[in-house]
């Protein structure tokens, strides 16, 4: 497999406030890449310094192997072969949406333009929409006349700046779905950004998660969510707890939830204070010893209860449990953990 | 945006410089002032000038005040016989420019005027026997600036009146306040921002106006400068009291954003005019609707009534030809001026949207700034300016060759056109900057992206989607371009007449009859865009409510 977008330690300052600071990763072509992250963490201008609207002050942009942006020079946006899927679409109004899409054939033929076309409105479904102007059609109508647009001239890349933010919940499924499909249909390399989990399991073949300017981690999904590399992933994937541990002699991390296999166990030495990731479904109450926590929320999620209860420790542990808790209840809660997770030190 | 259009900036910063050229002239001779010249301008005649141009400007102020904030404020909130019309006609006195209506007044209430001799003829009284107030006097001129000029009051309090919540006045109620306390405790206060911009400009027309101060014989700093440099013929006197003039309006400028203060208030909400206006009762209806129609009628049906006599009453058979000929030649230049003026600027608003250079920001700021400077200042600034290039030009001119010395830049189309651009370029870059804006910069970033350059995506997708503004601007100028007076009287090149100043010229000859033929094609013309104006403003406001 051939690399489409390979990114070098790249940082970018906005008025004196750095913004992106040592981002790395590459993206396989033919792959869906995924950056994940809260408004504000950076992914967006990571995106305009790919498109090349802006320019990194270090680090190195590669588009299929060709240098497009360095400390010193950039290659202007209209000549790296990227196609983008704006927030908003930017459909422009005064065309219409054969027309949007055939804007940046204007290096092809006629007779290619009209191929061209034609094949990305029947990919896309708008064949009885072609003469359309863009206020004619629906949401998700103008969505997939953007995203034919953007791969019209057969970009190398195509990023999607959080192309779901405003499509009502109901419609984001269907429209990650199709998105998805098109894609694919087309052979395109994407790097899509957003900070929906759901659109981000849904779509990625790779997958990172951004926060305050840093990718944190950047692995295949399932990785990521199994064996995350940061504490600030599992806070922003929210799926496990971290819990305060104690490094004991055996080199396992060890609470009242029980002793744990760790994975990167050589990064401590016996009496560390650490904080371990446990996945809330791994967390069950056992009846049969003494009392270590104390419940106080309990919510229905629909068939099972969500628990919050506190450790004598002081640590807030989240599980799920078939029957409501009343608050206020003691429990004991233990942990089952059948493969080596990870720790992370404190701070 | 990475890919920056160099080219265009620099051409920015010339055209700044071309026309920074004149201001610069202007304080140089402020700076280097002969006495002598100065000193006798003090000694003898610029008192006057000065105290006539400030009482002016406080007397038209309260009058523009005064009107202007009532009809606002009765159309805003009440619902009278007739107040849908007014609503529009209201504005309709902003397209009369206020020498045309100081001509039409003049010509109904002179002494030999119709209404004078009507009542001779009733009363059997001859001239001398009775008191009649003289329109062509101070007072004649603050009342015909009054009267075309409170629509710039009206337009910006009416809007800030009807942004104003119902919910406002709810409050007001629930927390005891009578209803008729509301206006002086909330709603004046809250468009008081709107109603001194509105203030501010209708100071910087009146500072401005040539036509009807001469006309009435009120010695102004305007009717000051044109005495100055052709009676004393003293260009340097003149220059230095545009400079007073110019100083004037700075400080109006400074005043609007001191009295604006930090109260830029923001009221507006989703309860917009969702509310029915309450009726006047009894005898207040017929009240407010008899105010609203004497002002109309008074600044715009009754000067238009008088015009359509006049003109009927013209000799205009010995000089339809000549007529003829100066509307093609007010046509061509006013076309062409707008035709400039817009495209330098699309140039401008090009630049500011594909800039971030704050340094091309403010200067572009300042280049729209023209349009507060009375066409005077500008004149003076420009021949003294122009005369430098013509000097430069001729020494280089003689060095090469024999040939005698000649004036490229000055008295000829160059200085007239410059003027224009200069002075009418805000009316131009309003609806531009409007437009631009509304273009989302992430289309030019699509557009890039698809491989086209700046220049095909300008061509593309600006230009498309500026087409309608870029009309609506060249409209304005143009229309602007055909009203104005002053600029065009001493720049204009020998033996070319606009229909502005023919008006005049007539005017001046006591031809008033045939003066209302030029003056009558100026407003028909000039209503175009004020009808155009009202017709955004409803938009507007249906798309908020």
């Amino acid at each position: 497999m051939t690399t489409t977008l390979k990114l070098n330690s790249i940082a970018f300052t906005y008025e004196h406030q750095p913004v992106l600071n040592d981002i790395s990763l590459t993206v396989k072509t033919g792959q869906i890449a995924c950056l994940l992250g809260p408004s504000g963490c950076g992914k967006s201008t990571l995106l305009r310094l790919i498109a090349g609207f802006e320019k990194p002050q270090a680090g190195e942009i590669y588009i299929a192997d060709h240098l497009v942006a360095n400390q010193q020079q950039a290659t202007s946006p209209q000549n790296r072969q990227v196609g983008m899927l704006f927030q908003d679409l930017a459909l422009f109004p005064h065309l219409t949406v054969a027309e949007n899409i055939t804007f940046g054939l204007h290096k092809l033929n006629k007779n290619k333009q009209q191929q061209r076309v034609d094949e990305l409105l029947e990919l896309c479904c708008l064949q009885a929409f072609s003469s359309r102007y863009p206020h004619q059609l629906s949401g998700g109508q103008c969505q997939r006349v953007a995203l034919a647009r953007a791969m019209a001239p057969r970009p190398k890349l195509i990023l999607l700046d959080e192309p779901f933010s405003s499509v009502e919940t109901g419609l984001q499924s269907q429209l990650v779905h199709e998105v998805k499909t098109m894609l694919q249909a087309d052979n395109s390399t994407a790097l899509w950004v957003t900070h929906s989990l759901d659109e981000a399991f849904a779509v990625a073949d790779q997958m990172g998660v951004m926060l305050g300017g840093q990718l944190l981690q950047w692995s295949k999904p399932n990785k990521l969510y199994e064996n995350p590399e940061h504490p600030d992933v599992i806070r922003f994937l929210n799926h496990a707890n971290l819990i305060s541990c104690q490094i004991n002699e055996n080199g396992q991390s060890e609470s009242s939830l029980g002793q744990f296999e760790l994975e990167n166990h050589q990064q401590f030495k016996h009496g560390d204070q650490v904080k371990t990731g446990i996945n809330k479904r791994s967390i069950y109450i056992n009846e049969s010893e003494a009392f270590n926590a104390t419940v106080i929320n309990s919510v229905y999620q629909g068939g099972q209860y969500l628990v919050v209860a506190t450790l004598s420790n002081g640590d807030a542990v989240e599980f799920f449990n078939q029957d409501n808790i009343e608050t206020g209840h003691r429990i004991c809660l233990k942990a089952r953990v059948n493969q080596p997770i990870k720790s992370f030190k404190t701070n | 945006m990475n890919q920056q259009p160099h080219h265009s900036h620099k051409l920015i910063w010339l055209l700044a410089l071309f026309f920074g050229l004149p201001f610069f002239a202007l304080l140089l001779k402020l700076l280097t002032p002969e006495a002598a010249i100065w000193l006798h301008l003090i000694d003898t005649v610029l008192p006057t000038y000065l105290t006539q141009s400030l009482l002016l400007l406080f007397w038209v102020a309260w009058g523009t005040l005064i009107i202007g904030v009532s009809t606002a404020w009765l159309i805003a909130s009440y619902s009278f016989p007739g107040h849908r019309y007014y609503q529009w006609l209201l504005i309709l006195p902003m397209s009369m420019p206020a020498y045309i209506v100081a001509y039409a007044f003049t010509w109904w209430l002179d002494v030999a005027g119709p209404l004078q001799s009507a009542l001779r003829a009733m009363s059997g009284w001859s001239f001398n026997d009775y008191y009649f107030p003289n329109i062509r006097s101070f007072g004649g001129a603050v009342l015909v600036l009054t009267l075309v000029l409170y629509p710039y009051v009206y337009l910006l309090a009416r809007a800030s009146f009807q942004q104003q919540s119902k919910r406002l006045l709810e409050a007001h109620q629930l927390s005891g306040g009578k209803p008729k306390t509301f206006f002086y405790r909330i709603a004046l206060p809250l468009a008081r921002p709107a109603i001194f911009g509105g203030l501010a400009l209708v100071m910087m027309e009146t500072l401005a106006d040539y036509g009807t101060v001469q006309y009435f014989g009120v010695n102004t700093l305007t009717t000051g400068i044109l005495k100055t440099w052709f009676g004393l013929a003293s260009l340097s006197g003149a220059a230095q009291i545009a400079c007073i003039l110019l100083v004037m309006v700075i400080l109006i400028m400074l005043l609007e954003k001191v009295w604006r203060g930090q109260s830029k208030y923001d009221v507006a909400n989703s309860s917009i005019q969702s509310h029915v206006k309450p009726a006047l009762s009894g005898h207040k209806r017929w009240l407010a609707s008899f105010w609203c129609l004497s002002i109309i009628t008074l600044g715009f049906f009754l000067p238009l009534l008088l015009l359509f006599i006049m003109a009927l009453k013209s000799q205009i058979s010995n000089w339809w030809h000549e007529f003829f000929a100066v509307t093609i030649d007010t046509l061509w230049v006013a076309g062409l001026a707008a035709l400039l003026t817009v495209t330098t600027a699309l140039l401008l608003m090009y630049v500011k949207r594909s800039s971030q250079q704050r340094s091309l920001h403010r200067l572009i700021q300042a280049m729209s700034l023209g349009y507060a400077i009375p066409g005077l200042v500008i004149a003076v600034g420009v021949t003294i300016a122009f005369g430098w290039l013509d000097q430069v030009y001729n020494w280089i001119r003689t060095y090469f060759s024999d040939a005698p010395a000649a004036l490229l830049f000055n008295g000829g189309f160059l200085a007239l056109i410059t003027a224009y651009v200069m002075r009418f370029l805000a009316v131009a870059i309003q609806p531009l900057d409007a437009a631009y804006q509304s273009i989302k910069t992430n289309l030019d970033e699509a557009s890039l992206l698809t491989g086209k350059n700046n220049a095909q995506t300008f061509r593309h997708i600006h230009l498309p989607l500026l087409k309608s503004s870029m009309w609506t601007a060249m409209l304005l100028v143009f229309v602007d371009l055909l009203k104005e007076l002053p600029a065009t009287l001493v720049l204009r090149p020998f033996n070319f007449n606009t229909l502005a100043v023919k008006a005049y010229e007539l005017a001046s000859d006591e031809r008033l009859a045939d003066a209302a033929i030029p003056a009558l094609s100026i407003v028909a013309v000039g209503v175009i865009p004020v009808l155009l104006l009202n017709q955004r403003i409803n938009a507007a406001h249906d798309n908020n409510a």
